[in-house]
């Protein structure tokens, strides 16, 4: 079974697939530390992820819109883009309604 | 060239409603929930096209591609834009609305842009769509952080991240285009017809709603403050990829 974010497992590496990156720059602008663009290639790599709340990769990654950016966890390999595309439910997205003492709480994925 | 209007900065008007003050269950004022109806009824009729009407969304685009990685990359992005459309959906649902009936999708589209993009004929038509629509959904996104309506403020900073990917897919598709001197005159060209559609998007400076809205925390700007500081991004960009952006005041609809 794949990590969850709600478990908070331990990330141990952050990898960006290459062949599938295609610059929409998410990635740069949520976790701007951990994130770096090469001019000649044009492709992004995560050479500082140890620098940033971990929550921001995480969401860095659900936010690539090709699933691009892939986590190494202590509970495994995760392509955070599609599974939460794959757990999607109209009930569990941050716009749906919540009680207001968790109306502050962050997101946190819906696998 | 012409001058841009004056304009009232929404720090100046004070805020009457705190963040996360309301969630789509609680009582709340009449003209406060058809406030946040109206915007979401916006978001939800333009952005619902994505999966409930790929023939226009999708289809099109996809046939004027002209390189691989363009698919991946648009096909990427319609995507997302499928996952915003049941942000909406929900919200809309939540005060009672159903926003996927034939009823809610056969209204005009509230901002005459998105009928420009059921028109494109080209690949530059569809990167200046995104180029000025889907930066201007950035901006929307934006002005919700700490918004007084709970599920706003939860949506905001991904949806302002989101869809700034998504201007820079635009940028990503015109820059190609104006890579060849032949691209970028034909580029030009379509400029003229695309900017002031994009200036347009931000509606009237005059507009009394929007001080309403500032005032009961369910946005930050002014129209006119958010259409100069789009029109300063987007100049910028323009001009960095060799494009001349056009008088700022020629063929608007809306000052």
């Amino acid at each position: 079974m794949a990590a969850r974010e709600p478990d908070n497992p331990e990330i141990l590496d952050v990898e960006v697939a290459p062949d599938i990156c295609c610059r929409f720059m998410n990635c740069l602008r949520i976790a701007r530390k951990a994130f770096r663009l090469d001019k000649q290639t044009g492709r992004s790599s995560a050479p500082g992820w140890r620098e940033v709340d971990p929550a921001l990769l995480w969401q860095a990654a659900r936010s690539c819109p090709t699933g691009a950016i892939r986590l190494m966890t202590a509970e495994g390999y995760v392509v955070p883009r599609w599974q939460e595309t794959d757990a999607w439910s109209m009930d569990r997205h941050p716009a749906a309604a919540r009680p207001h003492e968790r109306s502050r709480e962050p997101y946190k994925g819906m696998a | 060239m012409a001058v841009a209007p004056a304009f009232v900065k929404g720090e100046t008007i004070k805020r009457e409603i705190p963040p996360y003050t309301f969630e789509p269950g609680d009582p709340m004022p009449e003209d406060y929930r058809q406030a946040v109806i109206h915007i979401l009824t916006i978001e939800s009729r333009i952005e619902s096209e994505y999966p409930m009407m790929p023939e226009k969304t999708l289809v099109p685009a996809m046939r004027m591609a002209p390189r691989p990685e363009d698919w991946v990359r648009y096909a990427s992005y319609w995507a997302q834009e499928v996952q915003h459309a049941t942000y909406w959906i929900k919200m809309l649902a939540e005060l009672g609305i159903d926003a996927t009936s034939q009823e809610f999708m056969s209204r005009p589209k509230p901002i005459y842009i998105f009928d420009m993009r059921d028109e494109a004929d080209s690949w530059a038509e569809w990167a200046y769509f995104s180029y000025f629509a889907d930066r201007q959904g950035a901006y929307m996104g934006w002005e919700w952080l700490d918004s007084s309506y709970g599920p706003f403020a939860r949506i905001a900073e991904r949806s302002w991240r989101e869809e700034e990917g998504h201007a820079q897919m635009a940028h990503e598709m015109l820059s190609y285009i104006c890579s060849t001197s032949e691209g970028r005159e034909f580029a030009q060209k379509k400029l003229e017809k695309w900017y002031p559609a994009g200036l347009d998007m931000f509606g009237k400076s005059d507009s009394t709603r929007q001080y309403d809205y500032i005032r009961w925390g369910l946005r930050r700007r002014t129209n006119e403050e958010m259409r100069q500081a789009f029109k300063a991004e987007v100049d910028a960009l323009l001009k960095s990829i060799g494009l001349e952006p056009p008088d700022p005041l020629a063929n608007r609809r809306f000052l």
